[in-house]
């Protein structure tokens, strides 16, 4: 009798503990959702509304877009302001040499930079600290530096913009931003678009694509501690597939077959601007904070002009702002070397 | 190391364990406590440790040295522990400032001196560590203290990790017999400090941290704001450093109780203030005792007339707020709570009896005395909004911008909910529970409630930890 009441007793005992984790569930849910009411399993890299959805490219930066780039803490915010195709605002020299004497004025320089994704697009730096602002800063002729790169977006991608937004032929030169290891490597489909079909976009800004949200499924978007202990998942899981590749890594090196096998994108970029009638090309093989992308060796382009700038940092004081960015004296710096080769062509 | 890190989850758990393993010598478990503590601080820069030790060997001498020498040499002895500990603070925290400031001023008068700057990193905590060793020396100098003999206990003293770089600031009367004498894990200590590092952990990363962005978003730009949204990033700023630096506080406490030792409550429902005063007995409490002891009661307290009072409360305030950091406008804000207190101690000495005992002859009526506590709490609170603004701007601009959108611009500003809406929520909370505590005249709430109640907050509490995660953000306090 005694060992029966014993055990309802504790039963009594768990179902009020497992009824109270309950109550502590939906109380923590309720108040999430209150305290932290934009997702907490990611991070904006931008203020709302810098996205909109694309038929083409599956997002584009949104035409006319007043806002800012920030950490992820949010501390840091650095004012950025699209132009009205979502492009940074092109950057414009009236030249130095300009003399009243010539009687037809002489038109600028078009030139078009595209490639480098966040790097390229110059993410963390004020509009006039700019790569393509500083090149044309350093430029004596009167010229227009339109940028086009955008962070997220492949080279592919940057050619497809320049063939649908733009009219290439208008460019006298352009200048071909290499970073990305892929950048280096040969594939057949790499101007191919395929906008992919489930996009996570809140406060209209697309979001990374996460292993957790896998994990979860439709709970992960439903259910913050879903969202939480998946995402704590990741940890170690990142650990143990970081350790993987370390060891694929170990075994061959994939970029150097893959130049082997085909030709680079980079060279496959070239070739498409001069066939689309862009006059001169101009590839820049841009450094990284931490290691160096591309081989060793790079390959010589027939009918464009390669500058290798991934040793530079090692030469110069270089800063890195917003978790691995150029900072404004890097960009200074590398605009310089791309300015002088831009005086040399014709 | 962060308290909200995995790394001091795993490196606290190591020292769990070899430190229960070792429970039977305390001796043993010191020498583990020194080594996790010294590690523990190398992980932020270990050539700052030399700093640590210069201190403990410069105070653990002196108080040798005042205990045993005449009262010419014991006076030495405390002179050269003063010098050298502040000498250090002087150079590691306030050269650059007061180097830059003589730089202004003179550049104000048209002579444009440049001092070279020392520019060194300022040492995690350097502020807390000084002012625990500086309590030692003069409270052996008073006699208050006998000066300790054992070189191990004091550096424990010194340096004990869960306080090491934020407080609180022990005094030796009360932490050093702990350190020395023997220790026990109790059970209850188990489940006080359970409660300790659960509402601690959900002070800072739940309530704080998520608070954090809206409240920087506000200072990142002021101008682009209105009214409302000012005065809600202020209330906003006063939930954010709460929960950061009580919950660092209560976490410190948690991991101590575990491991039998018990450090003193830093914080005691600071919302709930009825008087600027009252304020100082609820807010950073060790502190505000150390400023109390060693500096006002030294200065001559309020023993010698009204004026002298004043300058007392003054100076006091003044350097308590140049204590939290090298900046203008934290002297600002201990100037501004130095006003706060004159402005108190002045009513107190007009009005004797509104200010205390009358109160409740007037207000007989229970209703009435509960509405004019209530009214004297809310008004303490907008007095200590208006505070933490100046301590949070940067710059006189952001604080002028501020205090013009405080007073001077209408509310209305259409994005006011977004910022509304999480800050009352993380407000009320925190109200609620410093209201429980109030009634119950305990900080055990949770530990005492029914076990429904217990394992629902618990278990909501971890929830949230899970589903937040820890972000790589810092304490304020550990700035200073």
């Amino acid at each position: 009798m005694m060992a029966k009441e014993k055990e309802s007793q504790s039963m009594r005992r768990i179902a009020s503990i497992v009824f109270a984790i309950m109550i502590g569930w939906v109380l923590c849910e309720s108040v999430l959702r209150v305290l932290v009411p934009s997702p907490i399993f990611y991070s904006t890299w931008f203020t709302e509304g810098v996205h909109q959805r694309d038929p083409r490219f599956g997002f584009v930066f949104r035409p006319g877009y007043d806002g800012a780039m920030r950490n992820v803490d949010k501390v840091w915010m650095e004012p950025v302001r699209l132009d009205a195709r979502g492009f940074r605002q092109p950057a414009v020299n009236h030249g130095r040499h300009s003399s009243s004497s010539e009687s037809s004025p002489k038109q600028p320089v078009r030139i078009v930079m595209l490639g480098g994704a966040s790097m390229g697009f110059g993410y963390g730096l004020a509009d006039d600290e700019t790569l393509h602002h500083q090149v044309a800063q350093r430029l004596s002729e009167a010229c227009q530096i339109d940028l086009i790169s955008w962070p997220g977006f492949t080279l592919g991608q940057d050619v497809q913009k320049l063939t649908q937004m733009l009219e290439p032929n208008q460019y006298d030169v352009g200048v071909i931003l290499a970073y990305a290891p892929d950048d280096y490597v040969s594939r057949s489909d790499w101007d191919t678009l395929v906008p992919p079909a489930d996009l996570p976009m809140i406060d209209s800004v697309v979001t990374p694509s996460d292993p957790a949200a896998q994990w979860g499924g439709d709970l992960y978007w439903d259910s913050y501690v879903v969202a939480g202990i998946c995402r704590l998942l990741r940890v170690p899981a990142n650990l143990l597939v970081g350790h993987m590749s370390d060891l694929d890594a170990s075994q061959e090196s994939p970029l150097d077959k893959n130049l082997e096998d085909g030709k680079p994108q980079i060279l496959m970029a070239s070739e498409r601007l001069k066939s689309l009638g862009v006059d001169s090309v101009l590839i820049v093989a841009l450094p990284r904070q931490i290691g160096m992308s591309g081989p060793a060796v790079l390959p010589d382009p027939a009918d464009a002009i390669m500058i290798d700038l991934r040793q530079e940092p090692g030469n110069e004081q270089f800063d890195w702002i917003a978790y691995g960015h150029y900072g404004p004296d890097s960009a200074k710096h590398l605009a310089e070397k791309i300015a002088r080769v831009i005086e040399s062509l014709d | 190391m962060l308290f909200n890190s995995y790394t001091f989850l795993v490196f606290y758990a190591v020292v769990f364990v070899a430190y229960v393993a070792l429970s039977r010598k305390t001796s043993t478990q010191n020498l583990l406590l020194l080594v996790s503590s010294y590690l523990f601080y190398a992980a932020w820069d270990y050539r700052f440790l030399s700093l640590i030790l210069l201190s403990t060997v410069v105070d653990f001498y002196a108080g040798l040295g005042i205990e045993k020498g005449t009262e010419r040499s014991r006076k030495r002895w405390l002179i050269s522990s003063l010098v050298i500990n502040l000498g250090v603070l002087a150079v590691f925290k306030y050269f650059d400032f007061a180097a830059g400031s003589f730089c202004q001023l003179t550049a104000m008068f048209g002579v444009g001196l440049s001092v070279p700057m020392a520019e060194i990193i300022l040492p995690v905590g350097i502020s807390f560590y000084t002012f625990q060793t500086l309590s030692y020396t003069i409270d052996v100098y008073r006699g208050r203290v006998s000066a300790c003999h054992n070189p191990l206990g004091f550096a424990v003293y010194v340096a004990f990790f869960p306080q090491l770089v934020a407080g609180p600031i022990e005094r030796a009367t009360h932490f050093l017999p702990q350190v020395l004498g023997s220790r026990k894990i109790r059970r209850v200590d188990l489940a006080i400090g359970a409660q300790f590092v659960l509402l601690g952990y959900f002070y800072k990363v739940v309530l704080a941290d998520s608070i954090a962005p809206l409240v920087n978003q506000f200072y990142a730009s002021p101008e682009r704001y209105g009214g409302s949204i000012a005065w809600l990033a202020n209330l906003g700023f006063a939930v954010q450093i709460y929960g950061d630096f009580a919950g660092y506080s209560m976490i410190a406490r948690g991991i101590s109780r575990w491991m039998g030792f018990r450090l003193m409550a830093n914080f005691r429902q600071p919302f709930l203030a009825i008087s600027p005063r009252d304020f100082w007995t609820r807010w950073h409490r060790s502190l505000s005792q150390w400023l109390r002891r060693y500096l006002y009661f030294e200065l001559g307290g309020s023993r010698r007339g009204f004026s002298i009072t004043c300058r007392n409360l003054m100076v006091t305030m003044l350097l308590g707020g140049l204590w939290h950091g090298a900046s203008w406008n934290f002297v600002l804000w201990g100037g501004f709570h130095g006003i706060l207190l004159v402005g108190q101690h002045a009513w107190m000495v007009v009005c004797p009896a509104r200010g205390t005992e009358c109160s409740g002859q007037i207000h007989s009526e229970r209703w009435s005395r509960k509405i004019l506590e209530l009214a004297k709490i809310l008004s303490t609170f907008v007095l200590m909004l208006i505070g933490w603004t100046l301590f949070r701007c940067e710059s006189f601009s952001d604080i002028t911008v501020t205090f013009s959108l405080m007073f001077a611009t209408p509310l209305a500003d259409p994005r006011w909910m977004s910022f509304a809406a999480p800050i009352a929520t993380a407000f009320a909370i925190m109200l609620a529970i410093d209201v429980w505590k109030e009634k119950l005249k305990s900080e055990l709430v949770f530990v005492r409630a029914p076990v429904m109640v217990r394992w629902s907050v618990y278990s909501m509490i971890i929830f949230s930890l899970l589903s937040v995660g820890f972000r790589p953000t810092s304490f304020i306090y550990f700035q200073f």
